[in-house]
């Protein structure tokens, strides 16, 4: 995001130099050529200052985010957040109130054809139409794709395969299929054809354990070929399968990065755990001997070990730890700094907006 | 180009596949043939001025009330009522093209059924040395008029059907407002052309002529074709698939 305002920034000063030195005409192609080599450099999707209303009502909030070519990128927030609404927008479905999205480099609102052939996208439930065997789908839908009349049926036959379709659903008519099934259909029509971008909204919903593992190895196999982008609410779903993450809430972003970036981001201080055996006096006197606040201690059901969570500075937790190891009556099991999950970090964030809305509300 | 003919015959099968098309075409020949009885009875028995082509054709607004609704209603309220639009709309393809396509399948189905109204006829036609045998092959001609009528004026009727299933997700609201706009374009183009000739109003010229759709049924059925009328139906049926495309586009975002 911050490179994106940069490049903005950028884009705005040469206007002005050009403005002053060429005149306004010149000032125009030099600032659209600028923005676009700088803004399209490595990035599938830029989106910028990006906002929707319905009714006068705002969903999205002049968002602004970016995604690198080849990443799998998880869109999380809770119900209303937004998250359709970016992705059938970046689908090139609807269309935003004001701001801008570039696919590939190409902006939705200059030219939706061209950025519709460099998308795929599954949409929410995955509605598929019930009159059509699965191949005679997929066939149909690779011609309006656009795939070469030649290549129609081996693309076809080739995601049929990666899904798992090939042999036990090409003639069977889609109103037949199990919820599985439909979902894999809807995952080879998003795979089908050779877009570079592919949108996912909730692929895994309904999806037994082995199936999610199915839709998992489609998403490997297409990683660093293709960008994806995958909303779901399975949130240790997308914590396997995605590099990044955007936190959306309330229409604004609140979070993206990498897991390790989001985890960083949410530790306030330098918050340890550790897993120690022993007598608990004894782990309560090493702990403030090394200067060390404790802010939760619970005894673990299964192994007596006891459970620590506590706030130290590095020289702190080095002492602490030569302290512990060397004390004959104690045990270290497991210490570190606290590893959030997607879940937490979700919760933390989302939790946050909500608090200081309320608090700008009072 | 190549993909608008993909949703055309996408579309086609779409019809051809469901058992509903089979029942509104059952529902279609039992009407038109139960009316054509009717009146070939009544031909026989009583002497008529109007030939029984002329008399048959001036019946085809009911099948048309009857038809038009039940065969557009499920082109896009189906669509909007599973979501498959969404997966629609996220190919290149235009709203323009979508309602183009399912226009063009939903009037082909039109024309056709309206097509084997010939066949009545023509089954009349083998009564030979009858009465009715000259009737059938005398007005061979007329029947191409009749129909040449009711293709040009299904331009317009079927496109408020496609605009009607373009407004709502509910398939019932579609068709009875489909029957609702039908019946108001018959009998009021009808009403407003009579009472412009009683008060000598000619202040809408082409629009007034045009609106009385049996005048100019009885001209085509005696052979006088008039190009106005397909210019006055082929701008107003282009002007209702644009408002349709402007609903979907709105129902889309």
């Amino acid at each position: 995001m911050c490179d994106l305002k940069w490049k903005h920034c950028a884009c705005q000063a040469t206007a002005n130099v050009s403005d002053n030195f060429y005149g306004l005409p010149i000032k125009i192609i030099f600032l659209s050529l600028l923005c676009h080599k700088t803004m399209s450099g490595n990035d599938a999707i830029v989106v910028n200052e990006l906002t929707k209303k319905y009714c006068g009502q705002v969903v999205l909030n002049a968002i602004s985010f970016s995604i690198k070519v080849g990443s799998v990128v998880g869109l999380i927030g809770p119900n209303g957040a937004g998250k359709s609404s970016i992705l059938r927008i970046l689908a090139g479905i609807i269309t935003g109130t004001s701001g801008d999205v570039l696919i590939n480099g190409n902006s939705i609102a200059e030219n939706v054809m061209r950025t519709k052939q460099h998308v795929s996208f599954m949409p929410e439930n995955n509605p598929l139409p019930d009159h059509l065997r699965v191949g005679e789908y997929l066939r149909f839908r690779a011609e309006l794709k656009g795939i070469p009349a030649r290549k129609i049926r081996q693309s076809a036959e080739k995601v049929m395969r990666q899904c798992d379709l090939y042999y036990e659903a090409r003639y069977r008519m889609i109103k037949t299929l199990s919820k599985g099934y439909r979902q894999r259909v809807g995952i080879a029509d998003a795979m089908l054809g050779n877009s570079e971008i592919v949108i996912l909204d909730e692929p895994t919903i309904g999806l037994d354990p082995h199936q999610i593992i199915g839709v998992r190895k489609i998403i490997d196999m297409n990683k660093g070929t293709r960008t994806i982008l995958i909303s779901s609410h399975i949130l240790s779903e997308l914590e396997t399968v995605c590099d990044n993450f955007i936190i959306i809430n309330r229409g604004h972003i609140v979070a993206t990065g990498t897991l390790d970036e989001l985890s960083n981001n949410i530790q306030e201080q330098d918050t340890f755990y550790a897993k120690i055996g022993g007598n608990r006096q004894v782990i309560r006197e090493s702990f403030e001997l090394a200067g060390v606040q404790i802010i939760e201690i619970k005894r673990s059901l299964c192994d007596g070990e006891y459970v620590i969570k506590f706030v130290a500075t590095e020289e702190a937790y080095r002492f602490l730890l030569s302290k512990i190891s060397g004390h004959g009556e104690l045990y270290v099991k497991k210490i570190g700094h606290i590893e959030y999950s997607l879940e937490e970090i979700f919760l933390n964030f989302t939790r946050r907006c909500r608090d200081q809305d309320d608090a700008d509300n009072s | 180009m190549k993909k608008f003919y993909t949703l055309l015959k996408y579309e086609i099968y779409k019809l051809m596949v469901s058992p509903a098309t089979y029942i509104i075409a059952l529902i279609f020949m039992l009407s038109i043939g139960g009316i054509f009885a009717f009146l070939l009875y009544d031909y026989i028995k009583f002497e008529q001025d109007v030939p029984l082509v002329q008399m048959f054709y001036r019946c085809f607004w009911l099948p048309t009330c009857i038809i038009v609704p039940l065969l557009s209603m499920r082109s896009f309220s189906e669509e909007y009522k599973y979501g498959t639009f969404h997966s629609l709309f996220s190919v290149p393809i235009s709203c323009a093209e979508v309602v183009l396509a399912k226009f063009l399948a939903t009037y082909g189905m039109f024309i056709f059924l309206w097509l084997c109204s010939w066949s009545l006829f023509l089954a009349v036609g083998f009564k030979s040395g009858s009465i009715v045998h000259e009737i059938a092959f005398a007005s061979q001609f007329n029947i191409g008029g009749g129909l040449l009528f009711i293709a040009i004026t299904g331009l317009l009727f079927v496109a408020i059907g496609i605009f009607a299933s373009s407004l709502t997700e509910n398939q019932i609201v579609s068709c009875t407002l489909t029957f609702f706009l039908l019946l108001v374009l018959f009998i009021g183009g009808q009403f407003f052309a009579d009472r412009s000739q009683i008060s000598n109003l000619n202040l809408y010229g082409t629009y007034q002529e045009s609106l009385n759709i049996f005048s100019q049924l009885d001209n085509f059925c005696n052979g006088v074709f008039d190009t106005r009328l397909v210019v006055f139906y082929l701008s107003t049926c282009k002007l209702t698939l644009c408002f349709s495309a402007a609903a979907v586009q709105e129902k889309i975002s």
